[in-house]
């Protein structure tokens, strides 16, 4: 391993120091800023930067902050509010874009979009809900898609693969026509423990165990107290 | 002794859901009625505005011409209109139809169910009876909307913080905790 | 029996079994059937060794791959708004009519799809359509059914072309029936080359050619404008063993052209142009992305690729054209990397750039056909040359590809500075009223606005100049613009894929008169959303549809708001939305 070098960035004016060539949001996060994030796990690099909902603006202009590795001397600006309504914005264009009926969801409590409109405040979606058809893949032995609450954060498509390392995953069509798909061979091939995985991969409800409905109480899911909501 | 605040409510595409959320504000709702007047309202029988409503409660989304109507009342009647729950703020359950044409929804619902009255061929329609629109509709696509209480119901503490702080104000009548999409 | 799995089976050895040559390996595919099936896709999966999802993944990212057959015949047609205007409507409704289909259909016999596709480069020929990868150009109604009649018959399609009315500078070199258009030729580009040096010095080093470049102030043509001799200072300085040139011919925003008169016209330059910045960065190896819209270029290249590796005045430099198969995205400089590496043309994320790390992670300079053949000319005649021309900030010339209202459509060879009124009336603007200057992506200018000039301080354009006149509805010409984005977005971040879909609702809100005042300020916030959060520059700049127009045209927009209108009650057709219903209880059972 490289030697770890310290360099000072300045953060809503804040001077810090932090490891040089780590990711903005780790180190924003070190700080004790919470920066939002929806693709974003750790470690992975290059990172997914689909969502961009970890808007940041970094000497001036404004860029995902998942994506960015610290150099000396950035400018960074986390707390403006014309950030958050950027964040926010991107929030709720994926609220519009799927069709998200949080109520019927066997993720809701434990999803990672519904957590982040909580945690921004979001009432309801600025852009008009759109209500486009997405279809549902039922066909694996013990993996099914649901579509319309897919958000294309990619996890899923680059994240993830089976035991021989093959992708199982992947994305058709492109734009907003842009659907997942899964290879139906290799899912049957997938261990319990890789289903769950894929499961728990996923933000949001769109990768989901057959036969298995609300298996969490309300009352123990991630959002039920506002305690647990805060990572 | 101050003039009453006046309350209207109506459930259009809904369950009722919300109405039983507010409700569930339980001894509240004696502390609510001392400064508050129901207007037109399913809790109170009231079946037209009898006056001017400081805030009108919108529960369900637009489904039929007659929520349509209903809406535009609403709107005509209240100073504040606000989108009580998941189905007025987007459809919610019943919005699940949109993406299915409305014919195929009329004929799975009224010709091809197993418990459909023995030959009978017909999907429901009179002059008495409210026509079906194409979809459902959120209702701040119909009329303005001021405030949106997300939840499905919104909870009786969310509602409680919304109604007394838009009546009577007070800080933040929709706290950010309180929210919930489910 | 046909034996499909021994073809591809031989078509993916060909490659050598290679995956990165997937979009080759499919375009073979696609040669032998039209289409490649979810059958083929495994078969080629298997033999390359990856998953099957990953072929399909790229087969339907681009618009000339299908997974269905899409007839024996396949005609695209233009949907550039320069196409439309230009009466592409009424052709696509004769063809509809002519083969019994809809947009997107085969004919019963199957031997005709019909399908749309963005610009395709001959805004200069409109309306146009591909038709089995040639350009049949200037479209009327009869003209479309006479050629179907004539494939119908057996007879080649290249025949029927050979004898359409020739034009103006009639191509014969392509034998085809398009013309190159060059309206204005000189001062530099297409300039007399009598006095040139016959071709660079062979002597000239990595350094001086740099530095020749670096001094003359080139700037990409490609539109974002970076100097070109600084980015090849920067690839050369990475420390790497091999370093890539890549020459980005994926000229895909509407209405330009330029390239593909320059692919046709200039190829030997161009190719010197990408030895030299070989020599320059240290590269022995350069690729050239042609858009699959050229595809009827291929051959002509190919001939002059073999000529000029054969001469090698730089030295030995290998040049091969990789074709691409239809995304425009790909004409951001790291989707083509990623489309050349056999994969969906998505962007990736930047830092690192392409001059750190490129194709196959090399060190790699990508530059626009515009701008490597500019650096040839440079090389060979010298930096003050080109600082003739242009102004202090923006030296030199560019090209503009002109096209819509105007009597001379084709390519405009202009000094930088140069004034849009100069350049309305040489190309005989009528009554021009809204100029899309650098196309969708750049900017919506007032035509009255005659003393803006051409340079990247002001009107900073990657060539594409739309001209159109007072009679066209302009929110028909930023809907076509929106579309067009919403078309071609990739889908990998949330912004551009969900973003460019509401920002063009939102612009047919005010098309169709349902906007109200409050929606006036939604054009800017959120087209600030998508352009501010946006992972790469599609999504960055298609918001300029509504911003830029805007800010052109305010009262395009005030004029649409009827402030009669209620606050509080919206426009809601509770007739139409209850017409299904009307229309289904009134059916007998």
């Amino acid at each position: 391993m490289s030697e770890v070098t310290k360099v000072g960035i300045v953060v809503d004016g804040r001077s810090i120091e932090v490891v040089e060539g780590a990711s903005l949001v780790d180190v924003l996060r070190l700080a004790g800023i919470d920066v939002p994030t929806l693709c974003w796990t750790r470690d992975v690099d290059p990172p997914l930067g689909t969502c961009r909902v970890c808007a940041v603006r970094v000497d001036g202009r404004e860029v995902a902050a998942c994506t960015l590795a610290v150099r000396a001397g950035m400018q960074v600006e986390c707390a403006a509010p014309d950030l958050a309504e950027l964040q926010q914005g991107v929030v709720e264009l994926l609220f519009a874009e799927g069709n998200h009926f949080c109520p019927a969801c066997e993720k809701s409590g434990d999803c990672e979009l519904q957590t982040m409109g909580y945690r921004m405040g979001m009432t309801h979606s600025r852009f008009p809900y759109r209500f486009e058809s997405y279809s549902l893949d039922y066909r694996g032995q013990r993996l099914m898609l649901e579509r319309n609450r897919c958000i294309h954060c990619k996890r899923c498509t680059d994240l993830f693969t089976d035991d021989e390392g093959h992708r199982v995953f992947c994305f058709l069509g492109k734009g907003s026509q842009t659907q997942v798909v899964m290879d139906l061979e290799r899912e049957a091939k997938l261990s319990e423990h890789k289903c769950d995985e894929a499961v728990a991969l996923c933000p949001v409800g769109a990768i989901l165990r057959k036969g298995r409905g609300f298996d969490r109480p309300i009352g123990t899911r991630a959002s039920d107290t506002p305690e647990r909501m805060d990572r | 002794m101050t003039q009453k605040k006046v309350i209207a409510t109506t459930s259009l595409a809904g369950c009722f859901g919300c109405h039983m959320s507010l409700l569930d504000i339980d001894l509240r709702l004696l502390d609510l009625v001392e400064v508050v007047a129901f207007d037109r309202s399913p809790l109170t029988d009231i079946k037209t505005f009898t006056r001017r409503a400081d805030i009108g409660l919108i529960e369900g989304g637009v489904c039929n011409d007659e929520n349509v109507h209903v809406l535009r009342l609403f709107r005509e009647h209240c100073d504040i209109l606000v989108s009580m729950g998941a189905c007025a703020i987007m459809g919610g359950l019943p919005a699940l139809r949109n993406e299915i044409p409305l014919s195929e929804c009329l004929e799975e619902a009224y010709l091809r169910v197993p418990t459909s009255a023995g030959g009978s061929r017909i999907i429901p329609h009179h002059p008495d009876l409210p026509k079906i629109l194409d979809r459902v509709y959120p209702c701040h696509e119909i009329v303005k909307i001021d405030y949106f209480l997300p939840g499905c119901p919104p909870s009786a503490e969310l509602i409680w913080r919304a109604v007394t702080g838009l009546l009577f104000g007070g800080a933040d009548p929709i706290p950010r905790e309180l929210i919930r999409y489910d | 029996m046909h034996d499909r799995r021994g073809e591809l089976k031989a078509i993916v050895q060909k490659f050598a079994a290679d995956r990165r040559r997937l979009i080759d390996i499919l375009w073979a595919a696609h040669e032998h059937r039209g289409f490649v099936s979810t059958d083929d896709a495994a078969a080629i999966a298997q033999e390359l060794g990856i998953s099957t999802g990953h072929v399909a993944e790229v087969v339907s990212f681009y618009h000339f791959f299908h997974d269905r057959p899409v007839g024996r015949h396949t005609i695209y047609l233009d949907t550039s708004i320069i196409a439309e205007h230009a009466g592409q409507g009424a052709v696509r409704e004769a063809l509809c009519r002519e083969l019994g289909v809809k947009v997107g259909e085969v004919s019963a016999d199957g031997l005709f799809g019909l399908l749309e596709t963005s610009c395709i480069g001959m805004s200069d020929h409109a309306p146009a359509a591909l038709v089995d990868g040639l350009p049949v150009p200037f479209l009327t109604p009869e003209r479309a059914v006479a050629m179907v009649a004539w494939l119908r018959a057996g007879r080649p399609l290249k025949d029927w072309l050979a004898g359409l009315a020739r034009g103006d500078g009639q191509n014969t070199a392509l034998g085809l029936p398009i013309s190159n258009h060059l309206r204005n030729v000189g001062p530099f580009l297409f300039g007399p080359e009598e006095n040139d040096p016959p071709v660079v010095a062979q002597t000239a080093t990595a350094d001086e050619i740099i530095d020749t470049v670096t001094r003359s102030g080139l700037r990409g043509r490609g539109g974002a404008g970076f100097s070109t001799g600084k980015k090849w200072d920067l690839c050369r300085k990475i420390p790497a063993a091999t370093r890539y040139v890549v020459c980005n011919a994926d000229e895909g925003e509407p209405g330009t052209f330029k390239d593909r008169v320059l692919l046709t016209e200039t190829a030997d330059l161009l190719f010197e142009g990408m030895a030299l910045a070989g020599k320059a960065i240290g590269a022995t190896e350069g690729f050239l992305y042609l858009r699959a819209e050229y595809r009827y270029l291929l051959e002509h290249l190919e001939t002059r690729r073999r000529e000029f590796e054969a001469r090698a005045p730089l030295g030995p430099f290998s040049i091969r054209i990789q074709l691409g198969a239809g995304a425009y995205i790909c004409g951001e400089e790291s989707a083509l990397l990623e489309s050349m590496e056999g994969k969906r043309g998505e962007p990736r994320i930047k830092p690192p750039f392409p001059v750190e790390s490129g194709y196959l992670g090399c060190p790699t300079v990508v530059n626009n056909v515009e701008t490597l053949i500019l650096a040839a000319l440079i090389v060979r005649r010298g930096s003050d040359a080109f600082r003739r021309w242009g102004t202090e900030r923006s030296p030199g010339v560019r090209l503009l590809s002109v096209s819509g209202d105007v009597e001379f459509p084709g390519i405009y060879e202009i000094p930088w500075g140069t004034s849009l009124g100069e350049v309305l009336d040489r190309c005989g603007a009528r009554e021009p009223h809204l100029v899309q200057v650098g196309g969708p992506s750049g900017e919506v200018v007032r035509a009255d606005a005659v003393e803006r000039v051409f340079s990247y301080e002001d009107l900073s354009t990657g060539g594409s100049l739309m001209v159109f006149s007072r009679d066209r509805d302009r929110f028909e010409i930023l809907e076509n613009f929106s579309t067009f984005f919403v078309n071609e977005s990739c889908g990998n971040c949330a912004p551009c894929r969900a973003g460019n879909v509401v920002l063009r609702d939102l612009l047919k809100r005010f098309k169709n008169g349902h906007a109200r005042a409050e929606d006036l300020p939604k054009l800017d916030q959120w087209a600030r959303i998508v352009s501010q959060t946006s992972r790469c520059g599609l999504g960055m700049t298609s918001p300029r549809v509504l911003t830029t127009s805007r800010k052109a045209f305010p009262e395009l927009y005030a004029d649409a708001i009827d402030q009669k209108k209620s606050p509080l009650f919206y426009d809601f057709d509770v007739a139409a939305a209850t017409a299904e219903y009307d229309r289904r209880v009134e059916e007998p059972s």
